[in-house]
């Protein structure tokens, strides 16, 4: 199965990760933008390229500074002097995969412009719209650690992304056999990998991903999760509506992956960690407790109720 | 604390107030209080002194001190020595009960159990909750007391306190303000208050509507009111007015309740003679041979007076009687009130006249004793006591009030053995003699109507009669007690008979025993039975021949078979007090005509008379028991009843042992079972009733699933201690009830499986996760802690 092949191919870019891969894959596969939070040096990049490998698609990577502007990621016109007309150069938004490095580092209104193209997939430079490539995904990172100059992202700009994941320091096995891996060859990616996907062959998939049935039990506990985050007495921002409806397409993501046409309150959990902490306002601290609470708090719908 | 400390001195100060007798003075009585407050604010002193050591600060007790101090677990110590002087109290009224024989009202004793309690409290107020907890006693306290006490000082104690209790809890809510600060955990719903507050509520309700009359009286005399609960007492006695049935004796004697009247009235009412008549029917007149006489002047006039009433000894009460005629009730009839009252243990005998003297066909009544009654008034009071020596055979004490109703009568009602006694205000000793020896009377007239007659009378000890000895012929003994050839003809067949009945058993009890024995067990008691009137002897026919009639005749034949047995004894007549018409509402046994009642006493070589009951149905009065007895009796009840249910009894117990050492196994047996019974009818209900069941299995195993968790993740962590096969198939298992919950409808099994392997993987799961192999494999993630 091609997604089998995906799934090998950037297991092999990024060792003993496979648990991110597959969060990763269901955000694909839900159309959603991805947010990670991490140290540098673990793999972002490489995971990035991987995909744009695997995916048969261009990639495009803007390092975010306080300088840059939104024309630098949406493109903008200059004057052709041969034809005397205004041309329009695309930004880096016009690739498929889109690595953001440090978007916190941007200014809000660089951010704003490049959460526009994520939200809408389409760019309106002069009053012209663009529309962006069909598959067009985010992989945003940040740094957890350095806060001096950034430009943290607002609530409303964080809801636009459908998880947010932390790919962590790989154990020492997997860290071991990355550095065998790489005696040979120079410092870089590794070798590129073959595309999996012809044009349109993933977006045939997407479609498939939103016809996984959703029975009523697990949309009435979505719902009670949804509700249960809204009460729970140290979350201050509860789950919106838009984020209820992100992560059922996510657990429908994550049934496809597991070749099932069914979502289970498995699914459901198993995308609950990356789904909640990107949107919901917590103390950093205790997300996970609180998290752990919400989830503890509703019970899961094993047997048809009497 | 110095708040706290000074609002429980104050309340402390108010009950005592309150309670003091009339005449001690108010100085006396505030330093008592405040004597009383002296060791608590050691205690108070000591507990600072000791916190502010511990703390850092040399200033006073710090706020986070307080904290640690607050959060500090509570002693078992200071728990059992807080229960101690509260309890305190209630154990020394008792101690007093016992050595005075007076004690104090119950509320009285419950405000020094709460004022003991506050102090208690108040001394530990270094403690946050104990604080709250004394200030909230000592406004009980105030509240209670400030309605009983009255005066300058309570008034000015009482507005002392509410400013103390401003204070306080202006400095509880600033003291709560800063504790706020820190977040605290995070808000669950409140169950064990709830629970708590649901069970008090509830209790006070199940007292209210089924406790005991008396504790929900109790707790309503505590309440305060402003004056009437628009309740109406019929009975009442105490509130506003008294109830109807206490109306009081300005018009009618009979319309007086219990209340202690001091009403005297007399009555045309019916005597204890035309009860008699009413009860058991008239005598047959004798038809008397008349003949004439001539008669002087003086007789003649003699004739003309009214021939004087004999009221004293010497009336006969003949056995062979009509049959009573009772008149016809009219409708509306209100039912006729009782002659008298009784109030306290059933059953019981009131003695009113005895008979000595049995000629064959009647008894004739005891002349007056002439022995003196042995009677002096207690100082101070109105009882008054018998002066004699107490009989070996004599029990524990019985207390009675007897109300006099309709009865007019000059003997007094009482039980047999009094040791002391109170007839209304009554206090003078020359005012009672004995009508005849163990029957008590007011001497030269009738004991009015309404009059309350306390009693306290000792109660035979059955066991004890068994050891008296009889002498073999009765010395010193009136022969009139004993068969008199001049009187009495016995029937040689009654003789006989009474022989056979005490047949190889010695002289003694033993035999007065027997013949009660067969009486009552070979005699059947009918009110209505009667002799012919042409019956020679009517003891005879009753003994021989009809072997049912009335309780004179059972107490006739018992007297006469025992005397010609040598047992001197004598016929009594008089009220039985019966259990069965006790009324639980009013608390007392009226006593009717239909209670009049006929019994037999022996007279004892002590020269004590015993009463004895040969007619069946009737009873007499135990002696009381003691908690011990009570107590060895009920175990030794028990007891009998567990022999004699031994084998019933142990195979439960085995059983109850059995089921509950196994009752997780029982209930998986049963569960199991039935899924072998129904295991569902398609695969989808199968495989969901299958996990329903390996899930109470690892549930009794101690691993159960929470809510919040999918099996999935949960069995997970056991699946992966388990071995390859029995791992594959409760994963399966847990795969196919996830489908079977979550797949729509219109999916089939899931790819690759048929119905029938799905139900063999289902079986195999049942057949192999059992709730031990639960245990061993759990047994090791418990070892390590939560696995999840």
């Amino acid at each position: 199965m091609l997604i089998d092949q995906v799934r090998r191919a950037l297991n092999r870019s990024l060792l003993g990760k496979s648990a991110v891969i597959e969060h990763v894959l269901a955000c694909l596969l839900a159309r959603g933008h991805l947010l990670i939070e991490d140290l540098p040096g673990l793999g972002k990049t490489t995971l990035a390229k991987a995909l744009a490998h695997v995916l048969g698609g261009k990639l495009a990577r803007v390092q975010c500074t306080p300088d840059l502007l939104p024309g630098d990621i949406t493109g903008f016109r200059v004057y052709d002097q041969k034809t005397r007309e205004f041309e329009f150069l695309p930004g880096p938004v016009f690739a498929d995969i889109l690595l953001a490095d440090e978007i916190n580092r941007a200014t809000p209104r660089t951010q704003s412009a490049l959460l526009e193209a994520m939200a809408e997939r389409q760019v309106t430079v002069d009053s012209i719209r663009h529309v962006l490539c069909d598959t067009f995904f985010v992989i945003a990172t940040q740094n957890p650690v350095e806060q001096h100059g950034t430009y943290p992202l607002p609530e409303a700009q964080l809801d636009r992304f459908a998880m947010k994941l932390r790919i962590g320091y790989p154990d020492r096995d997997h860290e071991l056999a990355m550095l065998e891996g790489r005696q040979g060859s120079e410092m870089g990616d590794g070798e590129p990998h073959a595309a999996v996907f012809s044009p349109g062959q993933f977006r045939a998939l997407q479609d498939r991903v939103t016809r996984v049935t959703v029975g009523a039990t697990v949309r009435g506990y979505l719902v009670s999760l949804a509700q249960a985050s809204r009460t729970h007495r140290q979350v201050t921002l509860g789950l919106s509506p838009r984020g209820v409806l992100i992560w059922q397409r996510l657990a429908q993501a994550r049934a496809f992956l597991d070749a099932r046409d069914f979502v289970t309150p498995d699914d459901v959990q198993d995308v609950a960690y990356p789904v909640l902490e990107v949107r919901l306002g917590v103390e950093p601290d205790a997300s996970n407790r609180v998290l752990a609470e919400i989830l503890a708090s509703v019970p899961v719908p094993v047997y048809p109720r009497a | 604390v110095s708040v706290t400390f000074a609002m429980t001195a104050l309340a402390t100060a108010c009950v005592e107030l309150a309670v003091a007798e009339p005449d001690r003075s108010k100085v006396m009585v505030l330093s008592g209080a405040a004597v009383m407050m002296l060791p608590p604010s050691c205690l108070v002193w000591y507990f600072r002194r000791t916190v502010a050591s511990r703390s850092t600060s040399d200033t006073s007790i710090s706020h986070c001190d307080r904290a640690t101090w607050r959060t500090g677990e509570i002693a078992p110590l200071t728990v059992v020595a807080l229960f101690a002087i509260f309890a305190w109290p209630f154990v020394a009224e008792a101690g007093r009960m016992a050595w005075f024989g007076r004690g104090r009202m119950l509320e009285v004793m419950l405000l020094a159990a709460m004022r003991n309690l506050g102090l208690g409290l108040a001394a530990l107020s270094c403690r946050a909750a104990f604080a709250r907890l004394s200030a909230l006693v000592s406004l009980f306290l105030v509240s209670v007391s400030s309605a009983m006490a009255e005066g300058i000082v309570a008034i000015v104690l009482v507005t002392l306190y509410a400013a103390a209790g401003c204070q306080w809890l202006v400095l509880s809510y600033w003291g709560a303000l800063s504790l706020q600060r820190s977040s605290g955990p995070a808000s669950r719903f409140p169950a064990a208050t709830v629970a708590l507050v649901l069970i008090v509520v509830g209790l006070v309700f199940a007292v209210a509507a089924i406790g005991p009359t008396r504790a929900a009286t109790l707790l309503a005399g505590l309440m305060q009111t402003s004056g009437g609960t628009l309740e109406n007492d019929r009975d009442a006695r105490a509130g506003v007015n008294d109830g109807d049935n206490e109306v009081s004796g300005s018009e009618h004697p009979q319309s007086i309740g219990f209340a202690e009247s001091e009403t005297y009235l007399e009555t045309d009412r019916p005597s204890l003679y035309d009860a008699f008549t009413e009860r058991y029917g008239e005598p047959f007149k004798r038809t008397r041979q008349e003949r004439m006489i001539a008669l002087g002047p003086q007789e003649i006039q003699a004739q003309r007076e009214r021939p004087a009433e004999n009221l004293r000894a010497g009336r006969e009460f003949p056995l062979v009687r009509q049959k009573p005629t009772r008149p016809p009730k009219r409708p509306g009839d209100r039912q006729a009130k009782a002659l008298l009252y009784v109030k306290g243990p059933s059953p019981a005998h009131l003695a009113l006249v005895a008979y000595d003297r049995f000629d064959g066909s009647g008894w004739v009544e005891e002349p007056h004793s002439t022995m003196h009654c042995p009677l002096e008034a207690e100082q101070g009071s109105n009882w008054l006591r018998f002066d004699r020596p107490r009989a070996a055979i004599l029990a524990g004490e019985v207390t009675h009030q007897i109300k006099i109703g309709r009865l007019e009568s000059s003997p007094i009602p009482t039980p047999a053995h009094l040791s002391r006694f109170r007839v209304g205000s009554v206090n003078r000793a020359d005012l009672f003699d004995w009508a005849q020896e163990g029957i008590l009377k007011m001497t030269s007239r009738t004991v009015p109507a309404g009059t309350v007659i306390d009693t306290e009378a000792r109660t035979v000890d059955s066991r004890r009669l068994r050891n008296v000895f009889f002498p073999p012929a009765a010395r010193n003994v009136p022969n009139r007690y004993l068969t008199d050839s001049d009187h009495c003809r016995v029937d040689e067949a009654v003789f006989k008979l009474s022989n056979t009945w005490i047949e190889g058993l010695p002289r003694g009890w033993s035999q007065v025993e027997a013949v009660i024995a067969v009486l009552r067990r070979d005699y059947t008691h009918d009110r209505n039975a009667k002799c012919p009137a042409d019956c020679p002897d009517a003891l005879a026919h009753f003994l021989l021949i009809s072997r049912r009639g009335p309780d004179y005749q059972f107490a006739t034949a018992a007297a006469v078979i025992l005397r010609s047995l040598g047992y001197p004894t004598r016929l009594v007549s008089g009220f039985y007090v019966s259990s069965e018409r006790h009324d639980p509402k009013t608390r007392h046994t009226p006593v009717t005509p239909d209670d009049l009642h006929f019994w037999t006493e022996v007279l004892l070589p002590g020269n004590t008379w015993v009463a004895i009951e040969p007619t069946p149905g009737y009873r007499l009065m135990e002696p009381p028991l003691s908690l011990a007895e009570c107590i060895s009796s009920a175990f030794a009840a028990v007891s009998l009843w567990v022999i004699a249910h031994r084998a019933g009894l142990s195979i439960l117990a085995i059983g109850l042992i059995v089921t509950l050492r196994l009752r997780r196994q029982v209930l998986d047996l049963l569960m199991t079972v039935s899924w072998y019974a129904a295991p569902g009818a398609v695969w989808r209900q199968c495989a969901l009733r299958t996990l329903k069941l390996v899930e109470f299995r690892a549930r009794w195993a101690g691993h159960p699933r929470p809510p919040g968790q999918t099996p999935a993740r949960w069995y997970g962590a056991i699946t992966a201690l388990g071995d390859g096969e029995s791992r594959l198939d409760l994963e399966r298992l847990i795969r196919f009830a996830t489908w079977a919950m979550h797949a729509p409808e219109t999916a089939d099994t899931p790819p690759a499986w048929a119905e029938r392997d799905i139900r063999l993987t289902c079986r195999r799961a049942v057949r192999l996760w059992t709730t031990g192999r639960f245990c061993a494999v759990v047994r090791p993630i418990r070892r390590e802690g939560n696995p999840a």
